[in-house]
């Protein structure tokens, strides 16, 4: 499947390269040439996976019936089970912490975080929560602001 | 005469007190990151890359990176050593003899001899780097376009084809790091690429951004889905220098793994990794008993350790002298120079000789640093395991975050960040190697701005390169490397030894 992905975007580069960004003469290459190659390269080297992969399943499926070494699936069901309750809502924060950053400011938006991490990725209790985030946000906010003297918003609704 | 002048002057700028802090600083911290599972240099240099925002000085900013590179180096060590988890990829062999000694109770000595390699291979690779870094530089001064494209596209070529991971995926991932150095303003005609018209794209990704995404935030998203908790540290460590008959066991495996080390480090795409791989064959070869390897052998924690550490260092050399990275780590220290507004190359000995020479005396001095660092203090670093993955994952990503919007002051940073972390992520799903990727991003510019050069040059046609001695020895070096690479691939899998 990735390989086939990867197919259609080197189409799609070799393509952009070519219509749009245009790949000039020899003596001056455009802004397409490279572009344009890279496209293709990925194109070709997207055949040669797919048909590595289909070689590759094709040995594991004939060692797998030889020896009986197939994935469990209780593995596989507990690897989407982490995927579901831990790495989605992980990623979810740290986009709602990126949407957030600018409009409340730095300081209460990496606090909400600490807290969403603790409660909903970590489960810990509230009296854990409230330390570990005051700790973490308190330690990131002297890094940035004081000792490395970054310049980070304080928020929209504060001005 | 010319080099210890040279020398003398870089020893002035590294032991001014601010300078040593930094060296320190970074060795401390390198190894302080570098003693954590999963996160390897790349990646702990890819963390920390915004603590060299606020310093204003290019030298103080690449000797406190090189510190958190040879640090970090270290640090992989200890783990493999006490808990058979290797914090780096090219101390993965230092787990097979080095946690066989500290299970029989040995930690102390195989800690102790991994330092004392590491600092006896590492000063090595220094002192070699003195001595042959300014030739080099002299020689490439005569490079025009058409041997920096060559350079650089035969460097690209050997970081994935000798890295030891798939060929073909190593080459996905050039192409891939390569287009997405082509993002944003073309410096020649002037157009945007792939912007879509997305005003921050104008100006491309920014690499910063790019590497802490796929190495950090790509390494918490898949440890988050890992069920593997760190264990609580009860190895005893106990004496940590080496008896003499473990320094007589020991003594030519360093002097082996240094040289080996040395000139492994040298090759783009050879580093760390692959010599400390090479220097355990080697060791297990040359041995008289080499059934001891596997269950304890000092000389298997020995050579290893020294080689992968004379290859850190050595890996300086086509940095500083040709500013071609030869791998990903490296990528991220010429990332940093740019930032500061130095070029890596030819020219930096003599536009920059304080850079130069005060990173190579700042490495002598760092290596000194973290013999100390190391030998008493491993026990602490071992405590650093005792922090949980919930405290640690979420700092990490706030620092990420934090960090890349503090490079342009927009969020758009941070949701790129985001954006690749999760195709680090899925780079770890498919078992892509995202090293190539980060050096084709580096070296893009590079490669493409040479090949128009040349084309202008010889009126557009190719043939430029074909009568270029340099481009034809490169290449002719590439294809010998590679024959090797695959006789070796073929000999392992249709004899099934070595």
């Amino acid at each position: 499947m990735a390989s086939v992905i990867l197919i259609i975007f080197g189409l799609f580069v070799a393509y952009y390269s070519y219509h749009t960004l245009k790949l000039g003469i020899m003596i001056s290459p455009g802004a397409g040439f490279l572009p344009f190659f890279v496209g293709l390269a990925m194109m070709i080297l997207g055949i040669i996976w797919f048909f590595l992969t289909l070689l590759v399943k094709e040995t594991e499926r004939s060692k797998e019936k030889e020896d009986g070494s197939a994935q469990p699936e209780e593995i596989e069901a507990s690897a989407s089970n982490l995927i579901l309750s831990r790495l989605l809502p992980g990623i979810l924060l740290i986009i709602i912490y990126a949407f957030l950053f600018e409009r409340i400011g730095y300081f209460i938006s990496t606090l909400l975080f600490m807290v969403g991490w603790q409660k909903v990725v970590e489960r810990e209790s509230w009296q854990k929560t409230a330390v570990i985030s005051l700790l973490c946000a308190g330690g990131l906010v002297t890094l940035f602001s004081y000792l490395l003297k970054v310049y980070l918003p304080s928020g929209s609704w504060l001005s | 005469m010319e080099l210890f002048a040279g020398l003398l002057n870089g020893f002035s700028v590294a032991l001014t007190p601010i300078n040593l802090i930094f060296a320190f600083f970074g060795a401390l911290l390198g190894t302080a990151v570098g003693v954590l599972p999963g996160l390897g240099p790349a990646a702990t240099i890819a963390l920390l890359l915004p603590a060299t925002y606020a310093i204003s000085s290019p030298v103080t900013a690449i000797i406190l990176m090189a510190g958190i590179f040879y640090g970090s180096m270290y640090g992989g060590s200890t783990t493999s050593i006490l808990l058979n988890l290797p914090g780096e990829a090219a101390s993965v062999v230092t787990c097979i003899d080095g946690y066989k000694m500290a299970q029989k109770g040995r930690a102390g000595a195989a800690l102790g001899i991994a330092a004392i390699g590491s600092f006896i291979a590492g000063t090595a690779g220094i002192v070699g780097m003195t001595l042959f870094a300014p030739i080099i530089a002299k020689f490439a001064l005569s490079f025009g376009p058409p041997e920096k494209f060559s350079l650089a596209v035969v460097g690209l070529l050997m970081a994935v084809t000798l890295s030891g991971a798939n060929v073909v995926k190593g080459l996905i991932m050039m192409a891939l790091g390569l287009l997405l150095a082509s993002i944003g303003l073309d410096p020649i005609s002037g157009k945007t690429r792939f912007s879509f018209g997305v005003i921050e794209l104008q100006s491309g990704f920014d690499f910063v951004t790019l590497a802490m995404g796929i190495f950090g935030l790509g390494e918490i998203f898949s440890g988050l889905e890992s069920t593997v908790k760190s264990e609580i540290v009860t190895t005893k460590v106990g004496q940590v220098w080496p008896t003499l008959k473990d320094w007589a066991a020991s003594r030519m495996a360093i002097l082996r793994g240094t040289l080996l080390g040395f000139f492994i480090g040298v090759i783009p795409g050879g580093g760390a990794v692959i010599s400390s791989l090479v220097s355990y064959a080697v060791e297990k070869k040359v041995s008289k008993h080499p059934e001891a390897f596997g269950q304890g052998a000092i000389e298997g924690v020995a050579g290893p350790e020294s080689a992968n550490n004379a290859a850190s260092s050595s890996s300086f050399i086509p940095l500083l002298t040709l500013g071609i990275p030869g791998n990903a780590s490296i990528a991220m220290i010429f990332a940093a120079l740019l930032i500061k507004g130095v070029t890596p190359g030819p020219f930096l000995i003599q536009e920059h000789p304080e850079v130069f020479w005060g990173v190579i005396a700042s490495m002598y001095l760092g290596n000194i640093m973290l013999l100390i660092l190391n030998l008493p203090l491993v026990g602490l670093w071992v405590q650093l395991l005792r922090v949980p993955f919930g405290i640690m994952a979420p700092v990490i990503l706030l620092f990420t975050a934090i960090g890349s919007y503090s490079i342009q002051g927009q969020v758009f940073d941070i949701y790129s960040l985001i954006g690749f972390g999760l195709f680090g992520y899925l780079l770890r799903k498919l078992h892509f190697e995202p090293g190539p990727l980060v050096l084709a991003f580096v070296l893009g510019p590079l490669v493409e701005g040479a090949m128009r050069q040349s084309l202008l040059m010889s009126s557009g046609s190719f043939s430029i390169f074909l009568t270029r001695p340099i481009f034809l020895s490169l290449i002719g070096l590439f294809l010998l490397l590679a024959f090797g690479q695959s006789m070796v691939t073929i000999r392992k899998r249709f004899f099934k030894k070595v």
